[in-house]
């Protein structure tokens, strides 16, 4: 085999591991009830170091269903031995057909409904789904969350012992009616898009967007907020094209083409938003969806109605207290006029210690400081927020400001 | 431990007028019920039944049951395991469903010959 072949292979088998590590354990631990999620998980890590040797002299056909037929064999040999390893003997041959892709949703959200225990804290339920159900490695985890991987595998191992194939998850069709599980199955979904968008991982969002498709599909009671949640996301996505320049540089919303923006995306999404709305009280979610929806309709920039969107920054504030909801709401209050209310209201998010040196709150008041021609305090904003901790699209971004900021005269 | 059938029995024209709101409080008790027998590692699978149905007999497909008098019919099933009859009866007397007096559960041990 050639150094090319070899890499080829590798990166086969990573984007298998990805795409198909959470429907593989979860397809395992329907089908054998007496396994322990951390024997399926256990067993697909075999079943893959077992391909990353036997692929190098021949390529199966259908990789995938070469994958989930081993792993069907190790499963049904460890129940039968019930004992710590089994050997990887019988490599299949000629496999059956892998499990649809449709399936392969259906399986992941039921791993993930497993996953959504409600004596587990959030950040437990998030790290578990981004290791089971979107197939991340723990150092990925890691990096995402801005944590040590040490703390990810702690979490996991314990995990490893708690979630079982027992879960009603795994066993009926009553857990469709689980209203607790589906709200917070929508968190982390929401979650997992949300940092997903700000690295720009697409397959993450896309991930998230299908999942949450599955939960409209599959639930038996009523969704509004995942139907919102879905809106949300198809809103957001129909401008993934234009976030960025040819040089993959951040752009800034107003220099977005927008007549390239997804207006089938936006059709949908406005539809799911219609059908959520029913409710008599709106919830988060519906409010943040109705903030995307305004920017996904509005004719330009300018023409966008950004005093309703601060409305809805301050009723969104009031159901769920968060300094970026606030943060948001200042900006919009500049671009609909009341400068002076948005300034006061990020000095006084200056005053918080978390904020203070947030570069998003820096480059906010550097972008006011420039649109009232006030060069040298944007220029002071832009580099403070140098400070905080912006992700590398966004340091790059910064760095424009501040050349532009240092050409003008 | 030994596999029961829970025949979940309930009146149709109750269901039937149910108001969404109700209907969703119904949902969530008999979800935690459910997710409780889950939890005890009792519950081996079930699903809850939709409410079209057809009886069939030779030459004789109908809407209408065999009992027209009787409104009840099963809306739902769960597969458990438990250690006695005695022991499946008392699960399924704790369904705050049963309690409540909307439903009644029928337990039937499975014919299983291993």
């Amino acid at each position: 085999m050639s150094e090319h072949d070899a890499m080829q292979l590798t990166g086969l088998l990573q984007q298998l591991y990805r795409a198909h590590f959470g429907k593989m354990v979860s397809h395992l631990l329907l089908r054998y009830s007496s396994l322990q999620l951390s024997d399926a998980e256990d067993l697909v890590q075999e079943a893959f170091t077992a391909a990353s040797a036997a692929w190098r002299t021949t390529l199966p056909e259908k990789p995938e269903a070469w994958l989930y037929a081993t792993i069907r064999n190790q499963a049904s040999r460890f129940r039968l031995r019930r004992q710590g390893h089994v050997p990887l003997e019988h490599l299949p041959a000629d496999p059956v057909a892998a499990a649809t892709s449709e399936d392969g949703d259906l399986h992941l959200l039921r791993l993930l409904f497993a996953c959504m225990h409600p004596r587990f804290t959030a950040k437990v339920q998030l790290v578990t789904a981004l290791r089971y159900v979107f197939g991340l490695q723990m150092q990925q985890i890691a990096e995402l969350l801005g944590t040590e991987a040490d703390n990810i595998s702690k979490i996991i191992y314990r995990q490893r012992q708690q979630l079982r194939s027992g879960d009603i998850a795994f066993r009926s069709g009553f857990v469709w009616w689980s209203a607790g599980k589906v709200d917070l199955a929508l968190k982390v979904l929401y979650v997992v898009f949300t940092e997903g968008w700000k690295i720009r991982e697409e397959r993450l969002c896309e991930d998230a967007l299908s999942l949450t498709r599955e939960v409209i599909r599959r639930a038996r009671v009523s969704v509004p907020d995942a139907k919102a949640l879905y809106a949300l996301m198809l809103f957001q996505l129909s401008r993934w094209e234009t976030r960025t320049n040819e040089a993959g540089e951040l752009l800034e919303l107003e220099k977005q083409q927008r007549q390239l923006w997804n207006r089938d995306m936006i059709a949908v999404a406005t539809d799911y938003l219609k059908q959520a709305s029913t409710v008599p009280a709106p919830s988060t979610y519906i409010i943040e969806a109705s903030v995307a929806y305004l920017h996904a309709v509005a004719p330009g920039f300018a023409q966008t109605p950004w005093q309703q969107i601060a409305n809805l920054y301050a009723q969104l504030h009031e159901m769920a207290p968060s300094p970026f909801v606030r943060l948001n709401q200042a900006v919009a209050l500049h671009f609909a006029g009341q400068t002076k209310a948005a300034l006061h209201m990020l000095d006084e998010l200056a005053q918080e210690p978390f904020m203070k040196h947030h570069h998003l709150l820096h480059c906010s008041l550097a972008r006011i400081y420039a649109d009232g021609n006030n060069n040298h305090l944007a220029l002071q904003h832009y580099r403070k927020a140098l400070w905080g901790k912006p992700s590398p699209g966004e340091e790059a971004f910064i760095r424009g400001k501040i050349k532009a900021c240092l050409q003008m005269p | 431990m030994k596999k029961f059938l829970l025949l979940i029995r309930e009146d149709l024209e109750r269901v039937k007028n149910m108001t969404e709101a109700e209907l969703q409080a119904d949902i969530a008790k008999m979800t935690r019920w459910a997710e409780q027998l889950a939890g005890s590692g009792n519950l081996l699978g079930g699903e809850p039944l939709e409410a079209d149905v057809r009886y069939v007999k030779k030459a004789h497909i109908a809407t209408d049951g065999p009992f027209a008098e009787s409104r009840e019919s099963v809306t739902g099933y769960m597969l458990i395991q438990a250690g006695s009859l005695e022991e499946a009866a008392a699960l399924a007397a704790s369904c705050p469903s049963v309690i409540d007096e909307e439903i009644a559960i029928e337990v039937r041990p499975l014919m299983v010959h291993e």
